[in-house]
């Protein structure tokens, strides 16, 4: 008797130290990485994606309300970019976009699960944009209505996803948000 | 001789025993230079707690209607933050300043480095929730605040350094 509660404490003892952080571990973070060239600035962000949501539900409402961002450009309506999308989504994978300019060029395009956006900037700012942003997410973050844009939603469809989103390579700066399950 | 003695002996043990065993909140200020000057005020909290009875309860009340439309966000992101595991949240490195937020177990643990200024803030989440959850829509009470500081973890909870000037304030 004494021998199996033995064997029973040391088993649960056992799960515990390994199934515990391994919960602990499968939980989502943000990373943000701001590098600056000129001063050497770091930022760095690490937030789980939970923590990152209720943040958002708690921004100041001239801003956001409820994890929603409210959009005042002129040139191109939140309704656009739905609809625009709308289009886009249905015609399954393709290149939807290139601009090809002297100094510039950008492309949207779809592969798979997935929106890329690459812009190439040759001028003075030599700058590289890279954004792949999982179909999901753009779904999300359209599914508000009116002029804003549901980024609550948006975090919540992030929390599958791991990898890099965004990179940014500038003349200035460096930007980098990637989601895996490290705290740092 | 020997229980007067005793009897002498006791009376400071104890008032020493229930102080620790209670809670003490201690500020401590410096002044930079020759002439600053050094104040350390050490507040047994059980004896400010007992003392708050004796006050008018309309001046015990700490009136804070502005919080009342950010309770909800404010109990909503410290439980998210109890939740939270521990990990390095934020790090600012420039050339002159070094900002950090982490938790660490219960603590929210912020520390700005800028030149010769230093900050250090340590809040115990716990504590926070329990303030949080004391406020009446109106305002805090004196007594919840101290039944706040007393049931935080001990250590020290703030330290300012301002060149040669330096406050700490810290719990027991």
């Amino acid at each position: 008797m004494q021998r199996r509660t033995l064997f029973t404490a040391g088993l649960a003892l056992a799960l515990l130290v390994t199934v515990a952080p391994a919960r602990a571990q499968s939980e989502p973070w943000i990373h943000v990485r701001v590098v600056e060239h000129g001063d050497g600035n770091k930022v760095s962000v690490n937030l789980p994606l939970a923590l990152a949501q209720v943040a958002l539900e708690v921004a100041p409402r001239d801003i956001m309300e409820k994890g929603r961002l409210k959009l005042r450009e002129k040139d191109i309506t939140v309704s656009d970019i739905r609809r625009l999308w709308t289009q886009l989504k249905a015609s399954g994978d393709a290149e939807f976009v290139t601009v090809e300019e002297k100094d510039k060029t950008v492309r949207l395009a779809r592969a798979g699960d997935y929106l890329h956006v690459n812009v190439n900037e040759r001028s003075g700012k030599n700058e590289k944009v890279q954004i792949r942003m999982p179909l999901a997410v753009v779904d999300a973050l359209l599914s508000g209505s009116g002029e804003s844009m549901d980024i609550g939603a948006a975090l919540m469809q992030l929390k599958g996803q791991r990898g890099e989103i965004v990179t940014v390579d500038g003349s200035d700066s460096n930007v980098r948000i990637w989601i895996d399950e490290n705290r740092s | 001789m020997k229980f007067i003695l005793g009897a002498l002996l006791a009376i400071p043990m104890s008032l020493g025993l229930l102080v620790w065993a209670t809670g003490l909140a201690v500020v401590d200020v410096r002044e930079g230079g020759p002439d600053g000057m050094r104040l350390v005020v050490p507040v047994p909290l059980a004896l400010a707690s007992a003392a708050l009875h004796f006050v008018d309860s309309g001046r015990t009340r700490m009136r804070c209607p502005e919080f009342a439309e950010h309770r909800e966000a404010a109990a909503l992101l410290a439980r998210e933050l109890a939740r939270t595991p521990d990990g390095r949240f934020v790090e600012v490195e420039g050339r002159r300043e070094h900002v950090t937020i982490d938790k660490k177990d219960d603590t929210l643990v912020i520390e700005v480095h800028e030149d010769d200024n230093d900050v250090l803030v340590r809040v115990p989440i716990s504590a926070l929730q329990e303030l949080i959850e004391s406020y009446d829509g109106e305002a805090f009470q004196a007594e919840d605040v101290l039944a706040a500081l007393r049931g935080a973890p001990s250590g020290e909870w703030v330290r300012v350094q301002d060149g040669d000037d330096h406050v700490r304030v810290w719990i027991w």
